[in-house]
């Protein structure tokens, strides 16, 4: 192991699934190290998720792949992925990043608990979940403000809901519902008790504390209130962005992987804003994580893709991912762009804050079954609140 | 995967003709010609169907130590309510996808065989469309359809209709019909074409028999144009029936086997399983059951309607 770059010409292959930063990552470094060159393979995200399995155990594994958690349980423990501790250590990345970052990215080394152990990745740019809105609708029912607190944002949506507009998009037929419900969950409930479940921590459970029931039981009310629309459990996420981009619904929760999309149809009448705790001085936080990437256990250039990994969260990056509409591990200076400044801010507020916290769906690999079908029941009613939490948990302990 | 072979299988129609033994040098040349063939459907089809068989038998997450389990995945096949729930809504697929179809299909086909040959070609271009277009892509264009602000909702609206309008593929109670019906517009098209070709092969002289005798055109066509179209109706049930039971691209694009797993197809939960959520010995079982079910309805499909010697 070593932290010096060859000089040698290197071609590393790295790869990812779709949307993501690393273009100006990969560019930046060959700029600084001209001897470094990327061969980039991408994959959709459904997709990558199925093939990177395949993609590892394989003679030709790339040298560096995006690192998802849930593939990640059968990778770990077959010794494909490289623990990154050493280099950790001789680089110090664990002072450059913010530790709710580094949580999901550690685990042991069967992969049953996150948090702990190994370090497996480190993330090139973060990803965060909260409320884009269009500018135009909000203004036209009168909303001049972002809101500060909860109540607040239901007395927006019900201000909107009475000019006859839908006010919240919500693509309840993928993630959109249980990622609307771990939202609330973040502001209602402990969120170390949430990240910890999600880690898998012995012993962890959602049953003891109300404010997941109530999450959801909030989710149910927005509802029966008209703040969704009846057939939500068959709206896609492609969808809910023509829906909001439309004019036909002014709020649309979601992470900032569908901003520069959003952006490119609203322009200007985009906005952001983290999801507002129950009380205005309650600290920011957020449903989200980096975008990471590992160093397969295969690799040939170990050292030089280490030496990548090093430059992805520095300073040096930044500018870069920024400017690709992502935010950067570390903060940079002035925002001339206005939605882009946004998500900026808001992450700052959130590390300042509460934190970021953990995607529910990383828990367990089939956890995404009783997430998704599991909302979908609580907005038609066939389902209650505690069932949903009591079905989530008995899928949690089933895998331990 | 082993499911898609027995397409193949299933088109096999008429009975063949008796085949003269061969001398053994004859027969080695015969070999040798099928040989290049045999291979890659051993290696691409047979192999990986015993391979599946194996998998079923393993509890592995396709990458680390497997265990062997014996028969434990196919008892959850029939015990896990979600898994054995699939094979249900399979089953009301095929009255969509099948039966529905080949009942239009054979009106179709009488509809279009009554009016002589005038404009036939552009019925069956326009009945066929719906086989030309990818799955995928229907789905898209139906989950757009069946929307809450989408065009059947609104045409329900504009004639009075409002109170009926819903949104069809968020309903547990509506989802599997709604997503069925893309299937009975998608075979009924395919069942007239074969029906109408079918049909033509029917000897002219029968109608002008049964028309001496009096018969009408119903009467024509349940005694003579039904019978003589008994071959193509077996095969449209043969293969609208497998469509049904495999079916998993339309259900993965329009509603993913929801809203709350009201549409799950074993095809979609083979696909899950395997690759979502690590469970290969399941989704291998599952995939099992399926063919033996396969089978078992083609089997009685083809038994039910072969001709009496």
């Amino acid at each position: 192991m070593s932290t010096e770059l060859t000089g040698k010409p290197v071609k590393l292959k790295l790869s990812y699934a779709s949307v993501q930063p690393i273009t100006p990552l990969a560019e930046g470094f060959t700029k600084l190290h001209p001897n470094v060159t990327f061969d980039l393979i991408e994959t959709p995200f459904a997709d990558y998720q199925t093939s990177l399995k395949l993609a590892m155990s394989s003679n030709d594994s790339p040298d560096i792949v995006q690192y998802s958690p849930a593939p990640m349980r059968a990778i770990v423990p077959a010794g494909l992925v490289l623990p990154l501790d050493d280099y950790a250590k001789a680089y110090g990345w664990r002072d450059q990043v913010s530790p709710s970052l580094l949580g999901i990215l550690t685990s042991n080394k069967d992969a049953t608990q996150y948090g702990t152990g190994n370090l497996y990745a480190l993330p090139g740019a973060v990803q965060m979940v909260g409320v884009f809105y269009n500018k135009a609708v909000t203004e036209a029912a009168g909303i001049t403000d972002e809101p500060k607190s909860l109540a607040e944002f239901e007395d927006d949506l019900a201000t909107v809901k009475a000019k006859g507009v839908t006010p919240l998009a919500v693509p309840a037929l993928a993630t959109g519902g249980f990622q609307l419900w771990g939202a609330l969950s973040n502001v209602m409930a402990d969120p170390k008790v949430f990240s910890s479940w999600v880690y898998g921590e012995p012993g962890a459970t959602l049953l003891n504390d109300p404010g997941f029931e109530k999450a959801a039981a909030t989710v149910k009310k927005w509802a029966d209130s008209g703040y969704m629309a009846k057939g939500v459990s068959a709206v896609a996420d492609p969808d809910a962005i023509t829906e909001l981009t439309s004019g036909q619904r002014g709020y649309f929760l979601s992470g900032n992987w569908n901003a520069k999309e959003l952006s490119e149809k609203l322009g200007d009448d985009l906005g952001f804003f983290p999801l507002p705790g129950e009380t205005a001085d309650q600290p920011a936080l957020a449903t989200g994580s980096g975008f990471p990437y590992s160093i397969s256990a295969k690799s040939k250039n170990k050292d030089v893709a280490a030496a990548f990994l090093n430059y992805i969260i520095s300073e040096k990056a930044a500018q870069g991912v920024y400017d690709g509409g992502f935010i950067p591990i570390q903060p940079i200076d002035g925002d001339p762009d206005k939605v882009k400044g946004e998500f900026v801010g808001a992450y700052k507020a959130v590390v300042d804050g509460g934190g970021i916290t953990p995607f529910a769906n990383w828990a367990t690999s089939s956890i995404i079954d009783p997430l998704t079908a599991g909302i979908q029941g609580v907005i038609s009613g066939n389902k209650t609140p505690k069932a949903f939490i009591q079905s989530l948990q008995a899928d949690w302990e089933s895998k331990r | 995967m082993a499911l898609l072979n027995l397409r193949a299988d299933g088109r096999t129609a008429k009975p063949r003709p008796s085949t003269r033994s061969l001398s053994p040098r004859r027969h080695f040349g015969a070999i040798a010609f099928v040989a290049p063939a045999l291979l890659i459907y051993l290696a691409f089809s047979i192999w990986p169907a015993f391979n599946t068989l194996y998998y079923s038998m393993l509890d592995w997450d396709g990458l680390n130590a497997a265990e062997w389990v014996g028969f434990e995945n196919y008892a959850k096949v029939f015990t896990e309510p979600e898994l054995f729930n699939s094979i249900l809504h399979s089953l009301v697929l095929v009255f969509f996808f099948a039966v529905l179809p080949i009942g239009l299909g054979l009106l179709l086909a009488g509809l279009l065989m009554g009016s002589g040959t005038r404009g036939l070609s552009a019925f069956r271009v326009i009945y066929f469309l719906p086989q030309v277009i990818p799955l995928v892509a229907v789905g898209i264009a139906w989950r757009w359809l069946y929307a809450e602000n989408g065009p059947l909702n609104e045409f329900l609206e504009t004639i009075g209709l409002g109170a009926l309008a819903a949104p069809w593929l968020a309903g547990t109670d509506t989802a599997l019909i709604a997503l069925g019906l893309v299937g009975t517009w998608g075979m009924s098209g395919l069942c007239m074409m074969l029906f109408v070709s079918g049909a033509q092969k029917i000897d002219s002289s029968l109608y002008e028999a049964a028309a001496m005798d009096g018969a009408g055109p119903i009467r024509r066509f349940v005694s003579v144009t039904l019978p003589g179209l008994r071959g193509e109706i077996s095969i449209a049930a043969v293969i609208t029936t497998i469509a049904a039971l495999s079916s998993f691209d339309l259900v993965y694009v329009t509603t993913s086997g929801g809203p709350e797993s009201a549409t799950t197809v074993p095809g979609l939960l083979v696909y899950r399983l395997a690759f979502t959520y690590e469970r290969i010995g399941h989704a291998a079982a599952l995939a099992i059951v399926l063919t033996v079910l396969i089978l078992i309805f083609v089997s009685v499909i083809r038994r039910l309607t072969k001709e009496k010697a």
